[in-house]
């Protein structure tokens, strides 16, 4: 079970650095006019940041180490 | 001006009267290095946050948003996936921080490089490539000086005055060091980030109503995105985002958050209390700068945004409290850069060849950030026509430390050898295309030349660390130093005896 909340973690960390870092995405965005009414790069930008912003507080509060070595 | 002047001095009066209220003595240098490792989540989140967003982020890159619209947004996302790295490292480099008591940066790599000498080399390339960024940020108060006395002052006089404020701001920092910093910082921080949003969603919003803004009457080119056939090439984007994701930890001042922290749960509920926070007052920031291009004062000079549209919405009394806000973020970030590089001279310079007791160790660090402070205010005050291009040189050096930093962290093979020789290689291409070779650079698709000497530095790290094998004792060494981070146990003094043979 912790291994899978670890694993769960890493592959949202991963995810989170492919979707930021995969210059492809961008010039698909940047491509397309609207994405349900809204220019799609913003879209983008701020999709990306929420899922990483999620991923850390996810994975703060489901860190089984989290509170390790006080 | 007496209002917008009136504003800014009740500010600094609190926070000088915060500092006094909690000032105490330094019982060792490691109180005043990393404040005894002593601050909570709330703290520690407060703190990553006013050092990571200076003064700047309202003038450079809500002018960005303003002129160049949603490719300013990858400041955004750099600076929320740097702190997953944060997440990432936090276990390992704050306990190796509390098990052998690292104060700095350099400390880091010395333990892990089992080096004396690398811990020099990473000192002095974070102290020289910080003082661009320590004197753009002391002139961009000159900015903010000029309009804050309503266009009354010249901008050298602004920025003799400006350099005068956070000068004297040095004197609580350097008799307090870390802890004075991180205690301002929680003051400085709830106005810059808590009460900078407020006003920036404020200022959208009259923007949307008052100034009939919106996403759809700002001009295409404001969402589009450098591709094939741009100037700066497709992989322009992935470079600013990377860079700024690795380089982020890179910066001495922003490394030596990992020791304040009093745990490791405080160092991961920070990231996760920050995280939030850093989104909100980005996407409003930068959308607010975006809102704002339609206005054609600030077409005509986007950096000055900040101040335009406040003057504009909410008058004189509105242009002091923006003033106050950036003059919070401007103040964290000079203190904490300040701060770690007096730290660095004590501990990584002086203290790396000479045998310094704790007191000495404060009173070099405290006449280090003096001279500094007078270096940085002094060249402040100068015309530097190249002092832009010497900082965006200093990211693109500093991000070698990357290499070593991370790698050291995370793989056990790495070794001194590798990590000083590649630091070295990736930091003169970096420099050398930079200079040199700037044609080439246009025909790398936007690849930066930070990133082409980051990849020189990280094959030569690799191959390193396979040509050149660990000695069976250095093997032993590391093999312990990983335990350290990854046993649970408290009890582990013998794996910390093994390890600490430097």
């Amino acid at each position: 079970m912790v291994l899978n909340r670890m694993s769960f973690i890493k592959a949202w960390f991963i995810f989170d650095a492919i979707i930021a870092l995969f210059p492809p995405f961008y010039w698909l965005v940047n491509r397309q006019d609207s994405f349900f009414g809204y220019p799609a790069t913003l879209v983008y930008f701020l999709l990306v940041s929420c899922c990483i912003t999620a991923s850390v507080v996810v994975a703060y509060v489901i860190d089984p180490n989290r509170g390790y070595a006080r | 001006m007496i209002i917008t002047f009136g504003l800014m001095l009740a500010f600094f009066a609190v926070i000088v009267l915060i500092l006094q209220l909690t000032k105490r003595k330094d019982q060792s240098f490691t109180d005043y290095a990393v404040g005894g490792r002593s601050f909570n989540a709330k703290f520690q989140a407060m703190s990553f946050l006013n050092t990571w967003y200076p003064g700047a982020m309202f003038t450079a890159f809500g002018g960005l948003a303003a002129a160049s619209g949603v490719i300013s947004f990858y400041v955004l996302v750099y600076s929320l996936l740097t702190v997953v790295l944060m997440y990432a490292m936090a276990q390992r480099v704050w306990v190796w921080g509390k098990q052998f008591d690292l104060k700095t940066q350099p400390d880091l790599f010395s333990l892990r490089y089992n080096s004396k000498h690398i811990r020099t080399i990473a000192a002095i390339i974070g102290i020289i490539s910080g003082i661009p960024w320590l004197v753009l940020g002391m002139q961009a108060l000159g900015g903010l000086f000029q309009y804050m006395s309503l266009g009354t002052l010249s901008f050298s006089t602004a920025v003799i005055l400006g350099v005068l404020l956070i000068a004297l701001r040095q004197v609580w920092t350097v008799r307090m060091g870390m802890r004075g910093v991180v205690i301002s910082d929680m003051a400085q921080g709830i106005v810059a980030y808590l009460i900078g949003t407020l006003v920036l969603v404020g200022l959208i919003l009259w923007l949307i109503y008052e100034k009939g803004s919106s996403l759809s009457t700002l001009e295409p080119e404001m969402f589009s995105l450098p591709d094939f056939g741009s100037k700066e090439g497709p992989f322009y984007v992935f470079s600013l985002i990377l860079t700024g994701t690795v380089g982020g930890w890179c910066w001495p001042y922003i490394f030596v958050r990992l020791f304040t922290a009093d745990s490791v749960h405080s160092l991961k509920k920070s990231a996760a209390l920050a995280m939030p926070l850093s989104l909100v007052f980005g996407s409003a920031l930068l959308l607010f700068g975006m809102f704002s291009s339609v206005l054609p004062s600030v077409a005509a000079q986007p950096t000055d945004v900040w101040f335009l549209v406040s003057q504009e919405a909410g008058g004189v009394f509105l242009l002091g409290i923006a003033g106050v806000i950036l003059l919070a973020a401007s103040m964290g970030h000079i203190d904490g850069n300040i701060q770690a590089t007096g730290a660095q001279i004590a501990n990584d310079l002086i203290g790396n060849y000479r045998t310094l007791s704790h007191p000495q160790l404060i009173f070099v660090a405290k006449f280090g950030m003096v001279l500094l402070t007078a270096l940085s205010a002094w060249l402040a005050c100068m015309k530097l026509p190249t002092l832009f291009s010497l900082a965006v040189l200093a990211y693109q050096g500093i991000i070698q430390l990357a290499v070593p930093q991370f790698l050291g962290i995370f793989w056990k093979k790495g070794n001194a050898l590798g990590a000083i020789v590649g630091m070295i290689a990736g930091f003169v291409t970096a420099i050398t295309l930079e200079m040199g070779y700037v044609d080439i650079l246009g025909q790398t698709y936007g690849i930066t030349s930070g990133l082409i000497g980051l990849a020189v530095n990280l094959v030569i790290y690799i191959a390193a660390a396979y040509l050149v094998p660990h000695s069976g004792e250095e093997q032993s060494r590391v093999e312990a130093l990983f335990r350290v981070s990854d046993s649970k146990s408290q009890s582990h003094q013998q794996i910390v005896d093994t390890a600490n043979v430097r």
